[in-house]
């Protein structure tokens, strides 16, 4: 995996817990460095500070998006400004709050990078309108064209697509797709739903796939 | 300086009341005294000249052979003021001859020569002409008599002139006056209260800002107004605030700056013992304590920081709440079991509250319901019970209440408002109110409850046995379904 900060100590000190933990590890002092490495080398997972010198943690983000739907996880200062939401609109797929446990981290790391595992329908291709879902071949069609979406985006789907019409709450989709507890935070979902909604909406703004619940959670409409 | 029993405001309306009132009444004597004078002596001045004219005349046409019996006509062909009664005195035996001039009516005037008051009829007996203003019955008369010298012996022409009209006159003027006074004063105590509003609106205005600012409206400013000598006022007021609000916002930037910079060294101590924890078995025996004790520490300079945060975000304004609707029993379970690290902590409820949907915040209620576990630990073995209801105080409104309670010693009276300030163990260390350690966590609950709009304190158990129980309140969170 590739961590991106700025900070000598910090980046020491997460390769060597995350070394501990099992992981090869990958270094960027800097948002140009991580670019280069990660084309160079590639990457499973990447973590990123979102206060680097140059170019931001932001920018890194929507950069490595745009080739890749690797695993991206920010790294913010607080938990309750704009980052985390600009962060997860940036693409990032989780995030974790300064100072974390780098067992919370490792944690993290295996939930995104553990494949989409629904119930019964794994091989069924599913149909909903013009939207098709094949769980196990990982690809979605929308009029018969490949959508393209992230792993995380990919894993809500499906999971929503495991009970078409049934209400999700957030508790239940931070559970199966982050593997959060019962306290994760709500905007995960909320972002990541919005994300998904701008690929296979027609009209993102009057979804007619993805439908929130009013006070509930979402539902796949069949 | 004593206090002043009324306010400044009271006193201008007072003012203005008492000062419409003595102008009026001076302005009303002066009228009423001026008028009376003039309207009597109007009235005495014609009844002098038509008595006189009178008594020549009668004088004229008179010898002392002049028979009595004819006078009674020659005093009907007088001109006489209205009500005017007329007569003749004799000396030998004084005789009223007339007490009406023709035309007169009859019951408009009771006089009779005996209505003539004793010291005039002695002044009319030297032979002298007299006037005299005096009462009879309930009027009051002019009388003026003029010796008539070509009448048999010292015969003497009387005229008496009611001046009843005048005094009717002065009566009905006298009214109208205090009448008007009155009226005055009222319109002088209105125009206090409207001088006195209008002077002390920016006043008002003044104490309504501050008491906004006072209650954590910090951005609150007073409208520019043209007047000069307000307008510094206000202006001064404005500098005042901005100032107060710069210092306070650069006070909890601060705090959050701090504990910003904290973060960084913090993640690299939590690292760090992460990777030492892994080698834990490896160190000697010595090592081992000294890195628990480091261990335990970091955790809680890690949430000391995160606290400060917390706690510095609500100074700078900077919070909002992200409500979800979530089962309040589920809820609070969950919340008391993440807090106490799986420990089974029994949550009752009233009746009919077991499935009571609300919409609250979750991670603050959750931090509300940690803290004080924390606070339970510390100073008690920790929560033993927890209780949920609607509240009562908040009945249908939607207002529930939760419980916690312990088997501690409890909270004395006198500290259960002071423990939920910060940094609240004051000298007596030991006191409660430091989730952390360090005096926040009881603070922070109740900043999370009052962006709410709820509300915590303390009492005694209901069981009545030892130990502490906090209240949380939180009003209109159920939703309705």
């Amino acid at each position: 995996m590739l961590t991106v900060e700025d900070d000598d100590s910090i980046r020491t000190v997460v390769k060597l817990a995350l070394e501990d933990e099992g992981w090869g590890v990958l270094e960027a002092g800097s948002g140009e460095d991580a670019l280069e490495i990660f084309r160079a080398e590639g990457a499973d997972v990447v973590l990123i500070d979102i206060m680097l010198p140059g170019i931001n943690g932001f920018e890194v983000c929507r950069s490595i998006r745009r080739t890749t739907d690797v695993p991206i996880i920010m790294v913010t200062a607080r938990s309750d400004t704009h980052d985390v939401v600009a962060g997860l609109e940036a693409g990032a797929d989780d995030y974790l709050t300064k100072p974390f446990e780098p067992k919370e981290l490792s944690a993290r790391i295996r939930a995104l990078l553990r494949r989409s595992r629904s119930q019964a329908t794994d091989t069924m291709a599913m149909t909903f309108g013009e939207l098709e879902v094949s769980p196990d071949e990982g690809v979605v069609l929308l009029r018969g064209d490949q959508v393209h979406l992230t792993k995380t985006e990919f894993k809500l789907l499906v999971e929503l697509a495991s009970g078409p019409g049934k209400v999700f709450s957030r508790e239940t989709l931070l559970e199966k797709v982050w593997g959060y507890d019962y306290f994760g935070d709500g905007r995960l979902v909320d972002v990541h739903v919005r994300r998904l909604r701008t690929k296979i909406e027609p009209d993102p703004a009057d979804p007619r796939y993805v439908v929130t619940v009013r006070g509930l959670g979402y539902k796949l409409v069949p | 300086m004593m206090p002043r029993r009324f306010g400044l405001r009271a006193r201008v309306i007072v003012s203005f009341g008492v000062g419409a009132l003595l102008l009026s009444l001076v302005l009303s004597a002066v009228t009423y005294s001026l008028t009376s004078a003039n309207l009597i002596e109007r009235r005495t001045e014609f009844a002098q000249t038509t008595a006189l004219r009178n008594a020549r005349d009668l004088n004229d046409r008179l010898t002392p052979e002049t028979d009595r019996a004819r006078f009674g006509g020659l005093l009907a062909a007088n001109v006489t003021p209205d009500d005017t009664a007329q007569g003749l005195l004799y000396n030998d035996g004084w005789e009223w001859v007339d007490t009406l001039s023709p035309g007169q009516a009859a019951g408009a005037l009771r006089f009779t020569q005996s209505s003539l008051p004793d010291e005039l009829v002695d002044a009319f007996e030297d032979g002298m002409p007299a006037v005299m203003q005096f009462d009879v019955g309930d009027g009051p008369f002019y009388a003026v008599g003029y010796p008539l010298p070509n009448a048999e012996a010292n015969a003497i022409y009387v005229q008496a002139t009611s001046l009843q009209d005048v005094t009717g006159t002065l009566d009905s003027l006298l009214a109208t006056l205090l009448g008007a006074s009155a009226v005055t004063t009222i319109l002088g105590i209105a125009f206090g209260i409207y001088i006195g509003t209008r002077l002390f609106s920016p006043v008002s205005e003044v104490s309504a800002a501050a008491a906004q600012i006072a209650e954590g409206a910090l951005d609150t400013r007073l409208d520019e107004v043209p007047d000069p000598d307000i307008g510094r006022l206000v202006s001064s007021f404005n500098a005042m605030t901005s100032a107060l609000q710069e210092r306070i916002e650069r006070d909890s930037r601060f705090a959050s700056d701090v504990s910003h910079e904290l973060r960084s060294p913090l993640m690299t101590l939590t690292g760090s013992v992460a990777v030492l924890e892994k080698r834990r078995e490896e160190m000697p025996e010595r090592a081992k304590v000294a890195l628990d004790l480091l261990t335990a520490d970091i955790r809680r300079f890690k949430i000391l920081v995160e606290d400060l945060l917390e706690i510095s975000r609500f100074d700078v304004g900077a919070v909002e709440l992200d409500t979800e609707e979530v089962l309040l029993t589920d809820f609070v379970a969950r919340a008391l079991q993440a807090a106490t690290s799986g420990r089974e902590v029994p949550v009752i409820h009233d009746p009919g509250a077991d499935d009571l949907i609300v919409d609250i915040d979750k991670r603050r209620i959750a931090q509300v319901i940690r803290n004080l576990s924390e606070n339970a630990d510390k100073y008690a073995e920790g929560v033993t019970q927890a209780r949920i209801g609607l509240d009562p105080a908040d009945d249908g409104q939607g207002g529930v209440r939760i419980e916690l309670e312990d088997e501690g010693p409890g909270v004395p009276i006198d500290e259960r408002e002071l423990i939920f300030e910060r940094f609240a163990r004051g000298s007596e260390g030991g006191r409660r109110g430091s989730g952390t350690g360090v005096g926040l966590g009881l603070s922070l609950v109740v900043e999370h409850l009052r962006l709410h709009g709820g509300t915590i304190h303390v009492a005694d158990r209901v069981d009545g046995l030892l130990g502490a129980r906090f209240i949380v309140t939180l009003p209109g969170v159920v939703v309705d379904e």
